[in-house]
């Protein structure tokens, strides 16, 4: 599903980001992606939405070159790929289920197709019962299961999370990150970016683990933060 | 295009104006400034110049004669230019009496006068352009006091007129020029506003143009509105123009019935909406960044 091939990404001040990396991750696989801070983690995540371009090497998500993906085709390439932040990037002023649904105003869904799907989307993370509150109204935690809610509306077939448990308390991050394990669990390629220990050791599942934009371990078979 | 689509990007329109209602009140008023004053210009000049134009389409020019001049003669040498199609001579007691009749003198009066005007002879171009180069002509001609014309005044003012057109055109671009800047400066304020949604808007999978849309559309609102408001001014103004002078210079009509009224009012909105579009499509090019 996401594949990259002998990707560098060096950036316009000269930080080598991504150095050499090959990865591929499949079809309905959750991996963590996990470093110190500056390793290079956004960064790859960056690449598989097309928010960079490599500088050199390919990046290919659900069979497409992304690399070559011009600039009008990207919007499409963001149906199919779902992201989720550290910071939730709600809107404040709409209420719960308007901010689910603004993914699907914007791709020009239909009024039927958002009733549809948005309360699916609430139900897939707990939050059904919060459908008419605001985001200041919501905990961080709450907050968080909203936006991924919004990530999976337009049903992706990657999820990626950028630290999405940086904000949360230790309880609620294991939670979500339960969530989104079961996301995977049913079919969507999950790609989670976090240095947070404890939901790595806890879930054990694949784990790349990079360094100054290299890839230091690839444990497939479900393994810890920093097993040698 | 749902009706869900539709009412989403208008609702985003709307919305950006309410928030930034002083800036899109400054908006407005700057789009409807410039086109009044380019409404005004066109108004002035067409009208002017058309009135202008028919004097200046006079083939008439009047030549005094000496006291001592041979009518016959002068008349002769006129004819012989090409240029010339005919003339007629007025002797100087029917200038006096056309002179009295104009003024609404009584004609009673005219026999204690001392006439103090002299004979003409009315000459006649074949082309009204010919009429400047007959007035050379005739003027060297021996016996020949003085000549007048009706271009005259006409050619100067037309002169003038299109000094103060040009003057327009200039003033109207510069005008124009302001108005896009306004209207991409207050797009490009709400841009800002809204960063936040646009950037979701991107990493959720709009395409760029949607992105833009309701941005173009709050532009082609402000220059709606701006349209509306100037030209309703224009035509109001002109009215009372259109009244004032029918009342003091009767022999000058204006120019414009009520359909090409109705085709400025049209044309002022249209040109509004596309400053309004113009201005938005600068900022929306300028400020959201293409994924
Ligand atoms: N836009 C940019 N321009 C230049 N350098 C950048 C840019 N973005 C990131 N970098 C550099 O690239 C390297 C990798 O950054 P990246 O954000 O991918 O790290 P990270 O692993 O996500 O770190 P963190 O855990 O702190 O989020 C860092 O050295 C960073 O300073
Ligand atoms: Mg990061």
């Amino acid at each position: 599903m996401v594949y990259l091939d002998n990707v560098t990404v060096v950036y316009p001040n000269g930080t080598r980001a991504v150095a050499e990396v090959t990865l591929h991750i499949e079809r309905g696989e959750f991996a963590f992606v996990v470093g110190p801070s500056g390793s290079g983690k956004s960064t790859l995540l960056e690449l598989i939405y097309r928010e960079i371009r490599p500088t050199s090497g390919r990046v290919i998500v659900a069979s497409q070159d992304v690399t070559a993906l011009p600039s009008s085709r990207v919007p499409f390439l963001r149906r199919m790929v779902g992201v989720v932040f550290q910071d939730f990037r709600l809107l404040p002023e709409r209420k719960v289920w308007e901010n689910v649904g603004f993914a699907l105003d914007v791709v020009g869904a239909s009024r039927r197709e958002k009733f549809r799907k948005v309360p699916v989307a609430l139900e897939l993370v707990g939050l059904a019962n919060k459908s008419d509150a605001y985001p200041h109204e919501l905990s961080a935690g709450e907050q968080q299961r909203v936006s991924i809610a919004r990530a999976l509306v337009n049903s992706p077939q990657v999820l990626l999370a950028d630290e999405p448990t940086g904000n949360l308390d230790p309880e609620i991050s294991w939670e979500i990150v339960q969530i989104l394990a079961d996301i995977a669990d049913r079919g969507t390629t999950v790609i989670v970016a976090t240095h947070d220990r404890e939901i790595v050791d806890r879930l054990r599942r694949r784990v790349i683990s990079i360094s100054n934009g290299r890839i230091a371990r690839d444990d497939r078979s479900g393994g810890g933060y920093d097993d040698a | 295009m749902t009706l869900n689509t539709l009412e989403f990007l208008l609702l985003e329109s709307w919305t950006s104006i309410r928030r930034n209602a002083i800036i899109s009140a400054a908006a407005i008023t700057n789009i409807s400034a410039v086109l009044l004053v380019a409404g005004i210009f066109v108004l002035l000049t067409v009208n002017v110049e058309r009135w202008l134009g028919v004097q200046a389409k006079k083939t008439t020019l009047t030549v005094d004669l000496a006291e001592t001049a041979d009518a016959a003669k002068v008349e002769a040498a006129l004819l012989a230019d090409q240029r010339v199609a005919k003339t007629r001579f007025v002797p100087k007691d029917e200038n006096l009496r056309q002179l009295f009749v104009r003024q609404g003198w009584d004609l009673k009066a005219m026999k204690y006068l001392d006439n103090p005007l002299p004979d003409c002879l009315i000459v006649e171009t074949t082309r009204p352009e010919d009429v400047p180069d007959v007035v050379e002509m005739a003027s060297k001609i021996k016996g020949v006091t003085a000549v007048h014309y009706a271009q005259e005044v006409a050619l100067q003012l037309l002169r003038l007129i299109r000094g103060v057109k040009l003057t327009g055109m200039v003033l109207s671009v510069i005008l124009a020029l302001a108005a896009l800047a306004v209207v991409a400066t207050t797009i490009r304020l709400t841009i800002y506003a809204r960063r936040r949604e646009i950037r979701i808007m991107q990493l959720v999978g709009a395409t760029h143009w949607f992105i833009r849309l309701p941005f173009l559309v709050e532009g082609i609102m402000y220059g709606f509105a701006s349209g509306v408001l100037s030209a309703m001014l224009l035509l109001g103004g002109y009215a009372y123009l259109d009244e004032q002078v029918e009342r003091t210079l009767p022999f000058m009509q204006l120019a414009f019935g009520p359909e090409v009224l109705a085709l400025l009012a049209v044309g002022t909105v249209v040109a509004g909406m596309m400053f309004g579009l113009g201005g938005s499509l600068l900022a929306t090019r300028e400020y959201i960044r293409e994924v």
